[in-house]
């Protein structure tokens, strides 16, 4: 065993040479799976297409400095980790009738990195509640979507809940402090909440004022050291930042780390899968194609293939591959949803200083309903949140608004976009509907030459009803915060949602799912899906814990099938 | 936390006709100017004096030099894309008591990011243009070349200057009148909004991103805005592992409102910005 490694573009083992397990994608969900199945002894290749930005993480000695900077232009402006629209493009249509394509550019691209899109995050970790798991059988039929009931529950999944929280580190609040409307944990969170933000607890206080509930945000951010990393010092540049200091706990200091010290796992990034290949009959994959760093084809095979490249990706691998590939229900693709965000921000006269800490270190969940209730309908966890971004503040005013010279100055000096900003962003549930969809644009190529996503996305009215009732509670704690103003962010067509699912939904009918309730694909023996793309429904809450839990859900069906023991940390 | 796209989404449906900027004071195109990786003398006051209309201040923080850096990227090597990271050198670490001690950490930031061959392509793309990024040209068919950043500010230059002529015979943009300067602008970003974009973006990237970058010189557009700039290694507020507690820094903390800080009432013209974004959101203002 020789680690760290020393060759270009691998991680972990590199002299590993044949695996028991492919895992494509090494994010939140691939990282899961990665650690769990080494911990059972097994061997792992992960091929991850994005760069590397840490350096030195499978040293067994410790964590290296990452690449990752309190730096704007870098990290949203020339957006060193996300998908670069330039190179890999994605065309968006509202409808199958608006042509081939109406836009391209960038359409809900989760960053290419090792570690994955938790990279960027903020890593905001609520649970799902218990309904949000039965909302085919609460909710009934709604003309136009489909809704359907998770093959796996809560109380099914509690424990992998709590397996995750301990092994990556979540700070959360306990008790009297909580979110009065959360599900039952068996286990407290590892860590206490952090120090929350002035600006939250503005807007907190007028929502207590208010009788709404609000709560520390339960975060995978350290807030004291934990598991050999230190806690967050609170710097600002969070979401949209890789951690400078590793108190983010996201997957690739965490999970993925802890499988690459195995020297059971290899991780080869810079590697972009082509294509699966699968016997005649499609009941097997027999290899995977990709790129490697030079841009030559490669082979890799193993036992079984674990997809994990989140939910737009995952499903394009399918489609790239064969479009009857695991698609004998027709569902692949099919299903997509994002939280539909509905943003209303306050201007106050005073400077809340947004950059001062982690934007959002309180929430509330009074807005996420009761499904089947007339008068609470199912909208979404609020973030309470605020702004710490200079250019992006200065774009604004001067690209939207057409303000530049002195007034632009003022503006900038003034800062009623950023440095008075107040906002209540609402992560709600969005109406699965077989016509929103992921597939492959006709003609728009990548820069490997692969055809480019396309989204087909639009808006049910049933979560724009939704909106609509809760805008003017938010807008009324603003005005209970002592905002001047309120602003209502429209509906943004193509969604700028990072939380992306549906796709490969799981289910226990094969001719309405693509894979079944271990994530098993129904059509292939030896291929699973391990990413959000499982997901039928996309609940009210912020989507990477539960992903991880389904992730360690599927992993551990993998090891012990219908038996899964596996245990990530020792309590 | 928002983002700037969000940000744009936000706005978007309520932005106002673009109007004319207002005048900034006098230029000071009578002095010699220098040059750059990539722009020649005119081509660097031409610039200089485009950025110092879209933002006052442009010219004190050296937008221009941001963006011949940016022009001349592909000079250095590794390209000088994406500083290098953790520590910028500009903040010390913390001393026992969580507070700014007298050491600091080294300079990251100076040491730029290799790109994979794909990134390569991908900034090749936007610096170059699609026709010079060898394996850029892939869309090309379906969407066009991309034209990169320095044909469009080489072109944008000439432009400038032909529109000058058109206002005052034998000038050049650099030498008109700062209101003759506006006028030039307009008109050319009317016939080339590709240019438009490009030189808003790039000044205001020139007047706010970090130092490392070739702009924001001495800081000077993190002082507009009264920006903290990059605050790592010594963030705002540090775990002591004695007491369990997290100290915030007295001076700026996250917790509380700033000492010192009041209200700063908006001047008119900014509550009509934000009363007109506000109404047309369907928001209110509560005044």
């Amino acid at each position: 065993m020789a680690l760290p490694s020393t060759t270009p573009n691998v991680l972990g083992e590199a002299s590993l040479a044949t695996f028991d397990t492919i895992v494509i994608g090494s994010g939140a969900a691939g990282s899961t799976v990665a650690k769990t199945l080494a911990a059972a002894g097994q061997t792992v290749l992960i091929l991850e297409q994005g760069d590397n930005y840490f350096p030195g993480l499978d040293d067994p000695a410790g964590l290296h400095p990452p690449l990752f900077a309190n730096d704007e232009l870098k990290m949203d402006i020339r957006q060193m980790i996300a998908i670069d629209p330039m190179i890999e493009p994605r065309s968006f249509r509202a409808s199958a009738s608006a042509g081939d394509r109406a836009l391209v550019g960038d359409a809900n691209g989760l960053p290419r990195n090792v570690g994955g899109a938790a990279v960027h995050a903020d890593m905001k970790y609520p649970r799902f509640r218990t309904t949000d798991f039965q909302l085919g059988t609460l909710l009934g039929a709604i003309p136009g979507a489909s809704f359907a009931d998770w093959p796996v529950d809560y109380a099914t999944l509690e424990r992998f809940y709590v397996e995750i929280e301990h092994a990556v580190g979540v700070q959360g609040p306990e008790g009297a402090a909580a979110d009065p409307f959360a599900p039952a944990k068996s286990k407290p969170y590892p860590m206490p909440p952090g120090l929350p933000m002035f600006a939250n607890t503005l807007l907190a206080d007028a929502a207590t004022s208010l009788g709404y509930h609000p709560f520390p945000y339960p975060t995978a951010v350290c807030s004291q050291p934990y598991r050999g990393r230190p806690a967050c010092i609170d710097c600002g540049f969070c979401s949209g930042f890789g951690c400078p200091v590793h108190a983010k706990s996201s997957p690739a200091v965490t999970l993925l780390r802890d499988a690459l010290v195995t020297g059971r796992v290899q991780l080869r990034f810079n590697a972009a899968v082509m294509r699966l290949v699968a016997n005649a009959t499609r009941t097997a994959i027999t290899g995977v194609e990709y790129l490697d760093a030079d841009g030559t084809v490669q082979t890799a095979t193993a036992d079984r293939y674990v997809l994990a490249a989140s939910a737009i990706e995952s499903a394009r691998l399918l489609q790239l591959s064969d479009p009857a590939l695991g698609n004998s229900s027709g569902m692949v693709g099919k299903n997509l949803m994002f939280h539909f965000q509905t943003i209303v921000v306050g201007v106050l006269q005073q400077r809340v200083h947004g950059h001062r800490g982690r934007s959002v270190t309180m929430g509330m969940s009074d807005f996420r309903g009761v499904p089947g209730d007339p008068a609470q309908p199912l909208g979404g966890i609020i973030e309470l949140a605020t702004s710490a971004e200079l250019i992006g503040e200065a774009m604004n005013y001067a690209v939207s608004l057409g303000k530049t010279g002195d007034l632009l100055k003022r503006l900038m000096q003034q800062s009623p976009l950023r440095d008075k900003l107040v906002a209540m962003i609402m992560q709600a549930e969005d109406a699965p509907q077989l016509t929103n969809a992921v597939d492959l644009d006709p003609a728009l190529k990548d820069v490997y030459g692969r055809p480019a996503v396309r989204v087909t996305y639009t808006n049910h009215a049933w979560e724009l009803a939704t909106r609509d009732f809760y805008i003017p509670k938010m807008i009324a704690v603003h005005e209970a915060a002592g905002a001047q103003f309120a602003l209502v962010d429209p509906p943004d067509i193509p969604s700028q949602s990072r939380h992306v699912m549906g796709t490969l939904r799981m289910g226990t009918d094969p001719t309405q799912s693509v894979c079944d309730q271990f994530g098993k694909l129904h059509d292939v023996g030896n291929l699973w899906c391990a990413d959000a793309a499982l997901f039928p429904t996309s609940s009210g809450f912020n989507p990477t814990l539960t992903l991880q839990a389904l992730a360690l859900w599927v992993a551990a069906n993998l090891v012990a099938p219908g038996n899964p023991t596996s245990v990530l940390v020792e309590s | 936390m928002l983002t700037r796209r969000r940000f744009v989404q936000l706005l978007g449906g309520t932005a106002a006709v673009a109007t004319l900027p207002q005048l900034p004071g006098c230029g000071d195109g009578g002095k010699p100017s220098p040059s750059g990786a990539f722009f020649e003398a005119h081509q660097w006051a031409t610039i200089d004096a485009a950025t110092e209309i879209i933002l006052p201040g442009a010219h004190d923080a050296m937008a221009v030099r941001y963006i011949d850096q940016l022009l001349a990227a592909f000079v250095s090597d590794p390209p000088q894309i994406f500083a290098g990271g953790p520590n910028s050198g500009r903040v010390a670490f913390p001393d026992a008591a969580g507070q700014a001690s007298s050491n600091f950490p080294a300079d990251d930031w100076s040491q730029f990011v290799p790109l994979s061959r794909v990134k390569d392509i991908a900034w090749r793309m936007r610096v170059l243009g699609s026709a010079r990024a060898p394996g850029g040209g892939f869309n090309a068919a379906l969407l066009g070349p991309t034209l990169g950043y320095q044909d469009q500010y080489t072109d944008l230059v000439v432009q400038l200057d032909a529109a000058a002529a058109l206002l005052e015979p034998g000038k050049q943009f650099r030498e008109l009148s700062a209101l003759d300067q506006v006028t030039a602008l307009a008109t050319v970003g009317a016939a080339f909004p590709l240019y438009s974009q490009t030189l808003t973006q790039h000044t205001l990237e020139g007047m706010f991103a970090a130092p490392d970058y070739g702009g924001n010189a001495a800081g000077s557009g993190w002082q507009l805005a009264r920006f903290d700039g990059d605050s790592a290694p010594l963030g705002y507020a540090q775990y002591d592992t004695s007491t369990m507690m997290y100290v915030e820094r007295a001076a700026q903390p996250t917790t509380t409102a700033t000492p010192g800080d009041g209200t700063e009432p908006f001047d008119a013209d900014i509550i009509n910005v934000l009363t007109i974004a506000a109404v047309g959101s369907g928001g209110k203002r509560f005044f």
